[in-house]
């Protein structure tokens, strides 16, 4: 669906992305991770068409994105000051239909109101609060119909509860068969929407694949904490952190740690399996 | 066709709503005119008869008729602020700069004329014209190719509007000196022969002194006739290279990478 092959991009001498690569295939949620100025956003601004790259191709089904202004729908940080706060959301969605140039059409725009949650709310945006706001951004990308949405950091200062709100809209999206890219850097959140992730530092793909797949990267899965008789034998086994009267392993296979330990010396025992957020640090620390 | 055009109505309508739900714009509004009232009524009070042989017009009238025509016609400001806000859309959407442009500069005559179209409003009444039917066809193609003209220039902003921040000095100085030697505050005439040719490059001159000979019988730098064939090639060069140097921004903007959010 989407294929990007051995894409650089300067801003004047400074390099920001380095011979990338990357394919994101049909109705599928493609993360990408990064610290900041790993270059996230100026590989959706290539994708998009606001800038060209310097080499390598982009295309969507098939066709050089440079050539073919592309049918994607995105979605990049909106500065309220930037946008008309005196009118509905209706009216607003109307607006983007002339952005997206296609048929201004009342019926859908209603029907997509419905779908965020803001169908009947006749008040003025500037009155909305940030989760309002982020269900009309959702709204703007989801009116086109476009089969590519591409969201820039689509959780920045939300609180839980309209973050949860987002990953419903993402679900949404993705049962309408919608390939979605997004760049982020709230961890737990892409783990649970994300079917693949790709880790980028300074311009370079560090790591791509599924969350499972990153996951297995790590030295260990599951941190153990654990209180009982007869431990010590497993430090040489597993690594090992002891810490007041719980002790600390680090295991890759639970089922082993499991078996190699005898049930009734435990008097408690608590697993907690290690997250994408582990994974990203461990990345990036070793480099 | 019709698709072009309701695309362009709902810009437009978007503009016209936004601005008019601000109460201040009103506010507003009513101290504009206040202020060119108080300074037409203050040049009459210090120049007595003397200021009609200087402007040919009551100074009421005069500035009145120059700020109408500007407020309508000299309406860049709007692409230059359209083109900034949303030039992301602009480059990532489909929607065409020319639709866009078009859409936010009748949106902006809505908004941004209503002042001026209140004052002239006002004048008309107290100095009621008197027009023959060959001058109201005469300023009916003034108009005409003074939005041409106006369109043009917007091109231009537009271009800027992709590329700089719309709150910079810059573009107050250039409506200041549109505004200064476009002969809504100084009379051309009374302008330094060294500067004239300024005057006579900004199409919205030759409006300004058009419609004053026109509708209120003042004398015209040129024969009316004449002001408007000037205008005409003028606007369509204008629209044409502001056209051109639009896209070529667009194009120079991803190129070289100098997008701004």
């Amino acid at each position: 669906m989407i294929t990007a092959k051995n894409i650089s991009i300067s801003y004047g001498k400074h390099e920001v992305i380095r011979n990338l690569s990357f394919n994101v295939e049909k109705s599928e949620i493609y993360g990408i991770i990064g610290p900041n100025g790993a270059g996230k956003t100026t590989i959706l601004r290539a994708l998009t068409g606001i800038i060209l790259p310097d080499q390598g191709v982009m295309s969507v089904d098939g066709k050089n994105v440079v050539v073919h202004k592309p049918k994607i729908a995105v979605l990049f940080e909106v500065a309220m000051s930037r946008t008309f706060l005196r009118i509905t959301a209706e009216e607003d969605l109307m607006f983007y239909s002339v952005l997206y140039d296609v048929e201004v059409d009342r019926e859908r725009i209603k029907e997509i109101l419905r779908v965020v949650g803001l169908h009947g709310i006749n008040k003025y945006v500037y009155k909305f609060s940030r989760g309002m706001w982020q269900r009309l951004y959702f709204a703007r990308v989801l009116l086109p119909d476009f089969p590519v949405v591409v969201l820039d950091e689509p959780w920045l200062g939300l609180d839980v509860a309209a973050q949860r709100e987002t990953i419903a809209l993402l679900k949404k999206m993705k049962e309408m068969q919608k390939t979605i890219i997004l760049t982020a850097h709230e961890m737990p959140l892409i783990e649970r929407i994300c079917d693949r992730v790709m880790v980028l530092d300074k311009g370079k793909n560090v790591v791509e694949g599924d969350v499972e797949e990153l996951l297995d990267r790590l030295e260990w899965r599951y941190e153990v904490k654990i209180s009982g008789d007869n431990l010590k034998n497993l430090t040489n086994k597993f690594k090992y952190r002891g810490k007041g009267r719980y002790h600390y392993f680090y295991v890759k296979n639970l089922r082993e740690f499991i078996e190699s330990i005898d049930v009734s010396t435990i008097y408690e025992i608590d697993v907690k399996p290690l997250s994408l957020e582990e994974v990203y640090i461990s990345l990036l620390t070793k480099k | 066709m019709m698709n072009v055009l309701q695309k362009i109505k709902v810009l437009t309508l978007c503009n016209f709503k936004n601005y008019v739900r601000y109460p201040e714009n009103f506010g507003g509004l009513v101290i504009y005119i206040m202020m060119i009232m108080f300074i037409g009524w203050y040049m009459q009070l210090l120049t007595g008869v003397a200021s009609e042989k200087a402007f040919g017009i009551p100074p009421v009238l005069y500035y009145a008729s120059g700020m109408f025509i500007l407020l309508l016609i000299g309406n860049q400001n709007t692409a230059l602020t359209a083109f900034a806000s949303w030039r992301t859309d602009i480059l990532s959407k489909q929607v065409s700069p020319d639709i866009f442009l078009l859409g936010s500069y009748i949106g902006g005559l809505l908004t941004n004329a209503l002042p001026g179209i209140s004052l002239l409003l006002f004048s008309l009444i107290m100095y009621p014209p008197s027009m023959s039917g060959y001058e109201v066809l005469l300023l009916i193609s003034l108009l005409v190719v003074s939005f041409l003209a106006s369109i043009g220039v917007s091109y231009f902003f537009a271009a800027l509007g992709m590329r700089l921040t719309p709150t910079g000095f810059v573009f107050t100085s250039i409506t200041l000196l549109i505004t200064i030697f476009c002969g809504v505050l100084v009379p051309i005439r009374a302008i330094p022969g060294g500067l004239q040719w300024i005057s006579y490059a900004i199409p919205y001159t030759w409006t300004i002194d058009a419609f004053r000979a026109l509708v209120l019988d003042s004398t015209p730098l040129m024969p009316v006739e004449r002001e408007i064939l000037l205008l005409l090639p003028l606007s369509l060069l204008l629209i044409a290279t502001g056209r051109v140097t639009l896209y070529w921004m667009i194009k120079r903007i991803k190129e070289k990478k100098v997008f701004i959010r």
